[in-house]
C-alpha cells in the first residue's frame, strides 16, 4: 500500500546542513497501522511532511497503491487525508463551516457532504459545538475537530503526526477505537507518537525512527527479537525490613542472580533465558517468603530506550 | 475546477463571518475618497491639461480605485500569514485538488471584491458630487479594468507573502516597494510637473500604467505612451500569475 525507499532529507538550519532522513526505507500493508516512534527531531514529522506532499525530498522515492506522487500529485493526494501538529482550523469560523470547507475541498457536496459532518460531529462529540467558532473550543476539542475533518472523508490513507496531543485520556481511548475500526475497514494508518503505551495498544507495526534512521522496525514481537532485551521476573514479597532485603542481596550475590529492587518487589533479569529465570525464582523462593511472581515480556518502552538510548543496533 | 469553487466558497465563509469587512472593503475606500478628494480638492481645485481641466475628486477617483485594489490585495496576504500560522496552509497543500486551483478561486473571490468596491466608489462620487463625474462612461471597459487591476496586484502581493516567512517580513518588504510606487506614481496628481527623476520613475511604475490607462478611458484624459502602458500592465499581469502559482505549486 505504502511504499517509502531510501529516502533523504537534509534541512538548512541557519547556514547548517541538517540531516533530517537519512534513507529511510518502510512498507505499510492495506488496512495496517503504523507506528513512527521517536524522540524529538528524531525526523518523525519530517517524514510525515514528505509523504503528505507539504515538502520535498532530496532523493528517495514514495507510493502509495502504486501511485507516485511526482507521477501523479492529484491522484496521490486523493488517497490520503492528514492530521498535521498545528491545529489547522479556521480558527474564526464554526465547527460547521469548518467541516464544510474541508468537505469541499475533498469533493463532498450537498447530502453527502451533510450526512458525512453528522457522522463525524456525533462520533467525536462536537454536536453540542456544532455553531461555536473553532477559537471557543477547548484544546482537546479542537484536536477532535482536526482529527474529525479526515473521518469526513474516504481516504485509503491517513496520516496523523502526533494526534492525542492535549486530549483527555477518555476521547484518547475513543479516537483509538476509531482508528482500529478505520483500519479494520481497509484504511491503512501511519500514525507519530511520543506515547510509547499509545504505540504499543494501537498499532500493527512500529518502527523507531532516532537521527534520521530507522532503528528498529516490525511488530512488537519482532522488536523484542530486535533489541534482544530479556524477559524479566517480578518477585513481590510481604513485607521487606532492610534486614531481610540485605539478606536477599547477599544471597543473590552468592549465587550469581541479577536482581535489583523497586520497593518491596525484587527484580531479576537473566541473559540466559526463561529456564534460567525460573531456577533463579526457585532458588529465591525457596528460602524467602515471596508473595506472588511475575514474568513480565519487555515493555516496548524498554525497546525504545535500548533502541534510542544508544544500545540499539 | 472542484478546487476553485471550494478555495471560494472558503473565502466567501470567512469574509462574511468577519466584522472587518464592512470597514476594509467598503467604508475604507469610501472614506479615503472622500477625505482626499474633498480636502486636497479644494487645495488643488481642478486639474488642467492640455485639452481640459476636471474636478480633483473626479481624477483621484482612479487613483483611489487603484488604492483599494491594492488593499484587497494586502488584506488577502494577510490571511495567507494567518493560514501559515496556525497550519492551514500546510493543510491546504495536502488537499486533493491543484493547488494552482486554490490561488485561482482566491483570486476570483478578490476580483469580486474590488467590482464591488469600485462600483461603490463611483456611485458614492456620483451621489456626493453630482455633474462631476458627468461623461459617459463605458461599464464594460470600467469592469475590465479593475478585474485586470485586481488580478495584477493580488497576484504580485499574494506572491511576496508566499515567499516570505513571516508577516514582518511582509511588511518591511511591502513598505519598501509599495510606499515609493505610491508616490512616484500619477495616483495622487499629475506626474507632469514632477522633477525629472521622478517622471521617469512613474514611467516605469505600473501603478502609473494602470492609473494613466483608467484615467485615459474613463475620464478622456490624455496620456503618452498608452499602448506600452497596456502592453506593460498585460505582462506585469501575467508575469505576477507565473510568479504566484509557481509558488503556490512550489515544494522543498
Amino acid at each position: 500500500m505504502i511504499e517509502v525507499r531510501n529516502l533523504y532529507k537534509t534541512y538548512n538550519a541557519k547556514g547548517k546542513p541538517v540531516e533530517a532522513l537519512k534513507g529511510v526505507s518502510l512498507s505499510i500493508k492495506e488496512g495496517q497501522i503504523l507506528g513512527l516512534l521517536g524522540p524529538n527531531g528524531a525526523g518523525k514529522s519530517t517524514l510525515v511532511k514528505i509523504l503528505s506532499t507539504i515538502i520535498k525530498q532530496d532523493s528517495g522515492e514514495f507510493e502509495i497503491d502504486g501511485i507516485a506522487y511526482q507521477n501523479n500529485s492529484e491522484a496521490y493526494r486523493r488517497k490520503i487525508a492528514v492530521v498535521l501538529q498545528n491545529s489547522s482550523l479556521e480558527l474564526w469560523l464554526s465547527v460547521l463551516e469548518n467541516l464544510r470547507i474541508y468537505g469541499k475541498f475533498f469533493g463532498l457536496k450537498g447530502q453527502a457532504l451533510e450526512a458525512a459532518i453528522k457522522k463525524v460531529t456525533e462520533m467525536f462529540g462536537l454536536t453540542p459545538f456544532l455553531h461555536k467558532q473553532a477559537r471557543e473550543l477547548s484544546g482537546g476539542y479542537r484536536k477532535r475537530l482536526q482529527i474529525a475533518k479526515t473521518f469526513m472523508v474516504e481516504t485509503k490513507v491517513l496520516i496523523l503526526d502526533e494526534p492525542t496531543e492535549g486530549m483527555d485520556p477518555l476521547v484518547k481511548n475513543d479516537l483509538m477505537k476509531y482508528l482500529r475500526q478505520e483500519a479494520q475497514s481497509g484504511r491503512t494508518i501511519l500514525i507519530t507518537t511520543q506515547r510509547i503505551e499509545e504505540a504499543e495498544a494501537l498499532c500493527d507495526e512500529i518502527v523507531i525512527i532516532n537521527n534520521g534512521k530507522i532503528e528498529a522496525q516490525g511488530s512488537l514481537m519482532e522488536l523484542r527479537r530486535q533489541t534482544a532485551l530479556n524477559k524479566r521476573l517480578l518477585l513481590h514479597f510481604n513485607a521487606l525490613d532492610k534486614h531481610k532485603l540485605k539478606a536477599i542481596e547477599d544471597y543473590c550475590g552468592e549465587k550469581g542472580l541479577r536482581v535489583s529492587f523497586s520497593g518491596s518487589t525484587l527484580v531479576h533479569t537473566n541473559d540466559a533465558g526463561i529456564d534460567a529465570l525460573l531456577e533463579g525464582y526457585r532458588q529465591i523462593a525457596d528460602r524467602f517468603e515471596v508473595e506472588s511472581m511475575e514474568i513480565l515480556n519487555p515493555s516496548l518502552e524498554d525497546m525504545f530506550i535500548k533502541v534510542v538510548g544508544g544500545g540499539g543496533k | 475546477m472542484k478546487g476553485i469553487g471550494a478555495s471560494i466558497y472558503r473565502e466567501y465563509i470567512n469574509r462574511r463571518t468577519s466584522p472587518r469587512v464592512l470597514v476594509e472593503n467598503i467604508l475604507n475606500p469610501l472614506f479615503t475618497l472622500f477625505i482626499f478628494g474633498v480636502a486636497l480638492g479644494n487645495a488643488i481645485g481642478t486639474i488642467k491639461t492640455s485639452s481640459m481641466a476636471i474636478p480633483y475628486i473626479t481624477f483621484f477617483l482612479v487613483g483611489a480605485i487603484n488604492i483599494s485594489l491594492i488593499t484587497n490585495a494586502v488584506v488577502a496576504a494577510t490571511k495567507t500569514f494567518l493560514d501559515k500560522y496556525v497550519g492551514l496552509y500546510e493543510e491546504m497543500m495536502t488537499y486533493p485538488v491543484n493547488r494552482t486551483s486554490i490561488l485561482l478561486g482566491k483570486l476570483i473571490f478578490s476580483v469580486i471584491i474590488s467590482l464591488i468596491q469600485a462600483l461603490a466608489m463611483m456611485i458614492f462620487v456620483f451621489i456626493l458630487f453630482p455633474g462631476k463625474l458627468a461623461m459617459s462612461i463605458n461599464v464594460l471597459f470600467f469592469l475590465l479594468w479593475v478585474t485586470i487591476g485586481a488580478m495584477a496586484w493580488f497576484l504580485i502581493i499574494t506572491y511576496i507573502a508566499l515567499r516570505l516567512k513571516t508577516q514582518d517580513g511582509f511588511n518591511t518588504v511591502y513598505y519598501l516597494i509599495m510606499t515609493p510606487l505610491l508616490y512616484t506614481s500619477s495616483i495622487y496628481y499629475p506626474v507632469d510637473n514632477m522633477p525629472t527623476i521622478i517622471k521617469y520613475i512613474s514611467v516605469i511604475n505600473p501603478l502609473t500604467w494602470l492609473t494613466d490607462i483608467g484615467r485615459y478611458y474613463l475620464l478622456n484624459l490624455e496620456t503618452t505612451y498608452l499602448s506600452y502602458k497596456i502592453i506593460g500592465l498585460l505582462i506585469f499581469t501575467v508575469i505576477s500569475f507565473l510568479l504566484a502559482a509557481r509558488e503556490m505549486n512550489r515544494y522543498n
